[in-house]
């Protein structure tokens, strides 16, 4: 199991390569001393400083990418091995050459392999290389800090150099960056080792002072890591690092090419594979096509360099085969966009039906006096949904209208609402009180009622408002439903989608004071019993 | 729904407003009263009523007869039963005796269309019209109609038209629906959608229970 031994300054910023040198570090030590009441201060009244690792995203550098295996190693240029620990009093840090300026322009391929030994752990190459990372040990027990510096930069003819931070976010013991340089840019790696004291024992005991600041650098303080061993070597860290340049070469690859894209759902779309710079076409062996909306890709072995038919969902096309006798795959992306549907509405009309058993002859409440029925549902009929026979997505499913129909069930209560029924001779003939219904009211209170049920698709009536309601909600959501197989998965999906549409546009159309947004009529009273 | 105009004076004087609250109290009394009654009581031309209603008889004559069932809520849904036993075979009939069953609403009539859903030798739209009553039984609030696929690559796949009321029909019969009849019911539908001779019933089934919210497709 790694072990956490390295540490990452909090907001570090990057530190020049001069200062791995011992007398800036003296220096830096000397100054430490003093500030360090000020800084443990600080640290007592504010949130102490987490280190989690990593502290904060790597910067990434544009001119520095992780291999990708898009460009593959070549010829060797150079190779470079460095050992730590480096004797202090000797050499701390130092240049070396990778890539002389004007020596190779191309894309230059760096490796790092190796790893750092501790007491109990290794540390890969890859977590070396991270900005601010610190390894911490105890040497006869006072706790010390090693960074390792280990960094490339790009340099001028003139010597300028522009240093270069390693997009690295995976633990690795070999990896490889790819650097592209301005033309005459040479490449070099900075490497050397910053040692640093801290100001007391480790681990704290009695008598002890256990340091909560370890380093004052500038106006960073590198607090000191928890009292626990896993976090702490005895022994400082011992590796090799090598460090390999190749000349980078592009790796031959294929893409795909859609043709239009976007285009609207039931258009016809080309794929083509194309090389990438350019050159002779590669040989084709099979193309794929997955979509999330689709339950299985759909694969057809072809030497095609073309792949076209019509499509009815979005997705990601693959083209496999070889390039230069490689195998390559080339990736490729179709946008299908929604039809407008505006004009695709529900099926839908108005049902007269029979009261019987719905409405009483002799109606109780205002309620028996009419009644809608407000239905709809999933029913296709055989035009409205079309199976995509060949291309990209041969098998689909998909809809070419609206496959929802709708009816309004609309109840009178004519066996009351007329002359001389048991209603019509219960309500009085002449004046009784205000607001109190005459015998007269009766037959003119019938078109009202045809009106609020939407007999003759009355506005705000109950059935105009739920068609009105159904055809803003149902095709947009019926609109992209796909599926691979037979048409009743292509119902079941869209069943699913369009139920809640449907309910909603039901419950919008009741009654004001049943949950929906139909006002009542205003009206006299009527006598019910 | 229709509310009708309320034009209330703006100023009560002392003695109105005495009437007022004698009439609040008197209708809090009688409330009470209608309240604590259990069901309706049967309209006297109910006799006749049951008595011109027999299993068997033509669609036009029953459809004639089912007229004032619903003033019948003790002996009405009886009657029902015995309809449901021998029920019509035409659409229109089938329609209006689910209707009428449901303006009664009675557990007593239950196990007549429950049979005559499990009656693999009835008519598949009899069955479909058992299966559409007892879910309205269950949920009132709901209308439900079923229609089979028709053209090309049709299978035997029924679709279900649902839908819900403007605002609440039908009434309790005497014996009305209790929550433990209604999960009876729920039980009914649900065996049908598992284990229903025909296919269509049972896929027919299946969608109406999604419908209601308790079944998944």
């Amino acid at each position: 199991m790694r072990k956490n031994f390295g540490r990452l300054f909090p907001d570090s910023s990057y530190r020049p390569p001069g200062l791995g040198r011992p007398l800036v570090w003296l220096a830096i030590s000397v100054l430490s001393i003093g500030a360090v009441v000020g800084c443990k201060g600080d640290l007592s009244t504010k949130p102490r400083s987490v280190l989690i690792y990593p502290a904060r995203p790597m910067a990434v550098s544009r001119d520095l990418v992780l291999g990708d295996g898009s460009v593959a190693p070549g010829e060797l240029i150079r190779e470079v091995n460095i050992s730590y620990p480096v004797d202090p009093d000797s050499v701390a840090d130092a240049n070396e050459v990778l890539v002389l300026p004007g020596e190779y322009d191309g894309p230059v391929v760096v490796e790092f392999t190796g790893s750092f030994a501790l007491d109990n752990g290794t540390i890969p190459v890859s977590d070396v290389m991270r900005d601010g990372y610190v390894m911490w040990y105890s040497d006869q027990d006072m706790l010390l800090s090693r960074r390792i510096d280990l960094i490339l930069g790009d340099t001028a003819a003139n010597g300028d150099t522009h240093y270069l931070y390693l997009p690295l976010e995976i633990a690795s013991d070999s990896f490889q960056v790819v650097s592209t340089r301005d033309p005459g840019k040479g490449l070099i790696v900075h490497w050397g080792q910053a040692v640093a004291n801290t100001l007391g024992q480790y681990p704290g005991g009695s008598g002890s002072y256990s340091p909560t600041c370890a380093i004052m650098l500038s106006f960073l303080c590198l607090a000191a890591p928890p009292h626990d061993s896993s976090y702490i070597s005895t022994t400082p860290p011992v590796g090799t690092i090598r460090i390999r340049a190749y000349k980078g070469s592009a790796v031959p690859s294929i893409s795909v090419s859609c043709t239009p894209s976007p285009v609207e759902r039931g258009q016809e779309v080309v794929f083509s594979a194309v090389r990438d710079g350019g050159g002779p076409l590669p040989t084709i062996s099979e193309w794929k096509f997955t979509s999330a909306a689709l339950s299985a890709p759909i694969i057809e072995p072809t030497s095609d360099t073309v792949w076209s038919g019509i499509v009815a969902t979005s997705g990601e096309v693959t083209v496999t085969g070889t390039l230069d006798g490689d195998s390559v795959v080339g990736n490729g992306q179709i946008v299908v966009q929604a039809r407008d549907w505006g004009n695709d509405t529900v099926r839908y009309e108005v049902v007269p039906k029979d009261q019987t058993g719905v409405l009483p002859v002799q109606p109780t409440k205002v309620g028996h006096l009419g009644a809608t029925a407000n239905v709809g549902d999933l029913i296709p009929l055989p035009e409205e949904h079309e199976q995509i026979t060949s291309g990209p997505q041969s098998g689909v499913w998909y809809w070419l209208h609206t496959p929802v129909q709708a009816q309004s069930w609309i109840y009178i209560n004519r066996a009351a609402l007329q002359v001389n029924s048991d209603f019509y001779l219960l309500q009085p003939a002449t004046y009784t009180a205000p607001d109190s219904c005459l015998q007269s009211d009766v037959l003119p209170f019938v078109p009202l009622v045809e009106a609020h049920e939407g007999l003759h698709l009355e506005t705000d009536s109950h059935a105009e408002v739920f068609r009105r309601k159904l055809n803003e909600l149902v095709p947009p959501v019926a609109e992209p439903v796909v599926s691979l197989g037979i048409p009743q998965d292509l119902d079941a999906k869209t069943a699913t989608e369009t139920s809640a549409a449907i309910l909603q546009a039901q419950l919008y159309a009741k009654d004001s004071s049943n949950g929906g947004v139909v006002l009542p009529v205003p009206y006299c009273y009527f006598r019910y019993f | 729904m229709y509310s009708q105009m309320i034009s209330m004076p703006v100023w009560v004087t002392l003695r109105q407003l005495y009437s007022i609250t004698a009439s609040l109290v008197l209708l809090l009394a009688v409330s009470t009263s209608v309240s604590a009654q259990t069901a309706r009581k049967d309209a006297p031309e109910c006799s006749t009523v049951v008595e011109g209603l027999h299993p068997g008889m033509a669609s036009a004559s029953l459809m004639h007869g089912l007229v004032n069932v619903d003033r019948c809520p003790e002996r009405g849904p009886v009657a029902l039963a015995r309809i449901w036993e021998a029920p019509p075979s035409d659409t229109a009939a089938l329609e209006t005796l689910g209707n009428v069953t449901l303006s009664v609403r009675d557990v007593r009539v239950i196990p007549a269309i429950v049979k005559t859903l499990d009656n693999s030798s009835m008519p598949r739209s009899i069955r479909l019209a058992a299966l559409g009553t007892l879910v309205r039984l269950y949920s009132p609030d709901h209308v439900v109609q079923f229609k089979q696929r028709q053209g090309k690559n049709t299978t035997d796949q029924i679709y279900v038209l649902m839908g819900e009321w403007s605002h609440p029909v039908g009434d309790d019969g005497a014996s009305p629906i209790t929550q433990v009849d209604r999960d009876r019911l729920l039980a009914v539908i649900t065996r049908c959608s598992q284990s229903n001779s025909d296919p269509g019933i049972r896929s027919a089934a299946s969608q109406v229970l999604v419908r209601l919210g308790v079944g998944t497709r």
